[in-house]
């Protein structure tokens, strides 16, 4: 790793943003390959966030910093990643379940993923089943990711399923989740092809899904 | 024993006859709209037709009188009136905005929160300008309140709980400014949040200032939330909780333990075990409600390490994992078993690790109280 990538990551690490910022600057006008800092800089460092946070060392705002100090550098290097032969793992398709408003879980679940290069489509929250299918298809997402925060709403995750089965968009679709009162039980009960407790094992699953 | 003596011995640490009950003495410890109306029907009440809801947001429910002395409860609330000066806002699309400028929508049985009046603050004095705060001193609070506490307290042997009336700091902030800007706040714009928590703390100590000059003679346990733990852990480190929250809510707690002889009870949902040392020195007496499905809030381990110093009030049964899906038989086996566990040397009220949500069947709600009647 360059010493510029290192401080990147270091920064990265320590949601440090006005200096990930400017090392982000530095570190393309010094030519370093955008896919280099890409995964040595960002996606690194946010593994070490997960890391870090399935620890206990880190709680959710350290993760929140990192995370948002990660898109910033994101942005900057945008208009150079289409150059680059920088290739994402997969697209995701994220969404709250159809009667649940909750988000902060959801959030996270998105910022690390977008932190490990995935492209991230976040559906926002209150999602019915045909707009996950619109969705899915819209983007071509290797993967759909639902989130419930009660007991109440998560029963809907199986209507989606069988919404995905009946359209003939399962086999092409893996489908991952998580929240508050889910459990692996409950994910095996559905028809899930996994299910992660935290935006950390979320990643982990995520890289697991599209590899397999 | 009647009631009162009995809650008082077990929340004095004293081992009472039987096991207190709780069903509805605050909005955290009691029975949603729907799982309340459907309960009526299996059990032959007749259909509540005035319900009186607790906890708009919530869907919660005071349950009537007659469900409460079937299933022996010990305690009754008291509680706070709405403002007068005040009209919360109704907007189309189930949606309203609260005294708080918190607009929540309705989504299948709850409302969330989906604009926050502190959304776009950035400096310390954008707390106060940008948004209106409640008047704590708005006589419409009180109206009606000291006389039905009297009543109760005369007429009745019941131990009163002055229910939850106001936002926790750490979770109000969260709900004002939005989970995701507050938590970053923390470290990037610490002067915001201290401001924010500080407004809400401000506002807490009034508002209990009033309800303590009404009743604060007469309950024996005044109670506050804040939310402070998810499913697996804290949601900020121990050490940002000691520098950012422990202060304020010890100051809450003093104002309170000042103003009467209740007892404080602290409801915080999810895992907060790491929190509790520092809880108890802030002047919790009692913890709410024992999350038990969120990690590290194992109630056989919070009772051996805590159970001298706190009493414990809920994780009876839990609603998430548990109550929803359980048969008849695991639910008696689970009650017996808390029992077992939590009512030795007293400090435990019995009642289940939340309010009880909609998805749970009447049946296996009587069995639950059927069984920690038969067994308390």
């Amino acid at each position: 790793m360059s010493d510029v990538t290192k401080r990147l990551y270091d920064a990265v690490l320590e949601g440090d943003l006005a200096t990930a910022q400017t090392t982000v600057q530095e570190a393309i006008e010094a030519g370093i390959p955008v896919d280099e800092i890409l995964s040595e800089g960002l996606v690194a460092a946010m593994d070490e966030v997960g890391c870090l946070f399935e620890n206990g060392e880190y709680y959710v705002p350290e993760m929140l910093i990192s995370a948002k100090t990660m898109q910033a550098c994101l942005v900057l290097l945008k208009p150079y990643l289409s150059n680059a032969t920088v290739k994402s793992p997969g697209k995701v398709v994220v969404g709250t379940v159809h009667g649940d408003l909750h988000d902060i879980g959801k959030n996270l679940v998105c910022m690390m993923l977008e932190g490990a290069g995935f492209e991230v489509k976040d559906l926002g929250i209150d999602v019915d089943a045909k707009k996950f299918i619109t969705q899915i298809q819209a983007e071509k997402a290797q993967i759909v990711a639902f989130s419930a925060m009660l007991t109440t709403t998560m029963p809907y995750m199986k209507t989606i399923i069988q919404a995905l089965n009946e359209s003939g968009l399962r086999q092409s679709v893996k489908v991952m989740v998580g929240g508050a009162p889910l459990t692996q039980t409950f994910a095996d009960s559905i028809g899930a092809d996994g299910y992660a407790a935290d935006a950390s094992q979320a990643v982990a699953l995520a890289r697991q899904l599209v590899a397999a | 024993m009647n009631p009162r003596e009995r809650a008082l011995a077990a929340l004095n640490h004293q081992e009472p006859d039987k096991v207190p009950v709780d069903l509805g003495s605050t909005i955290v410890t009691t029975i949603t709209r729907t799982a309340y109306d459907n309960l009526r029907a299996c059990l032959d009440l007749p259909e509540d037709t005035s319900v009186s809801i607790s906890h708009r947001q919530m869907d919660t429910v005071y349950p009537k009188e007659d469900l409460l002395q079937r299933y022996g409860v010990d305690f009754r609330p008291v509680y706070l009136q709405g403002p007068w000066d005040f009209k919360t806002q109704e907007l189309d699309g189930d949606m309203f905005i609260d005294e708080y400028q918190l607009k929540w929508k309705k989504a299948s049985y709850y409302y969330d929160v989906i604009g926050r009046p502190l959304d776009a603050a950035e400096t310390v004095s954008d707390v106060t300008r940008i948004m209106k705060w409640p008047d704590p001193y708005d006589q419409g609070r009180i109206h009606g309140v000291r006389e039905r506490a009297l009543k109760l307290k005369e007429e009745t042997d019941y131990l009163l709980v002055a229910d939850i009336m106001c936002l926790g700091p750490f979770e109000g902030a969260c709900f004002l400014r939005g989970y995701e800007k507050f938590l970053t706040d923390l470290h990037w714009n610490p002067a915001l949040a201290e401001a924010i928590l500080d407004q809400i703390l401000e506002i807490d100590i009034q508002l209990w200032d009033v309800f303590l000059s009404q009743v604060g003679d007469l309950v024996d346990v005044a109670a506050q939330g804040d939310d402070l733990g998810t499913q697996r852990s804290l949601y900020i480190s121990p050490k940002m909780m000691r520098k950012f929250v422990m202060p304020r809510l010890k100051k809450l707690y003093n104002f309170i333990h000042t103003r009467t002889k209740a007892k404080v009870f602290m409801h915080s949902c999810g895992s907060v075990y790491d929190a509790i040392p520092d809880l108890i020195e802030a002047g919790v007496d009692i913890l709410n409600p024992l999350q038990r499905s969120a990690a590290k809030m194992d109630i056989a381990t919070l009772k051996k390490e805590f159970g001298k110093q706190l009493s414990f009030w809920g994780g009876g049964i839990d609603v998430q994992q548990v109550l929803p899906y359980a048969t008849l038989q695991q639910i008696e086996e689970e009650v017996k078993k808390t029992l077992d566990i939590m009512a030795p040397g007293g400090g435990y009220v019995f009642v289940a690790s939340h309010n009880i949500q909609a998805d749970v069947t009447p049946d296996r709600i009587d069995k639950m109280y059927e069984t920690v009647l038969r067994l308390r």
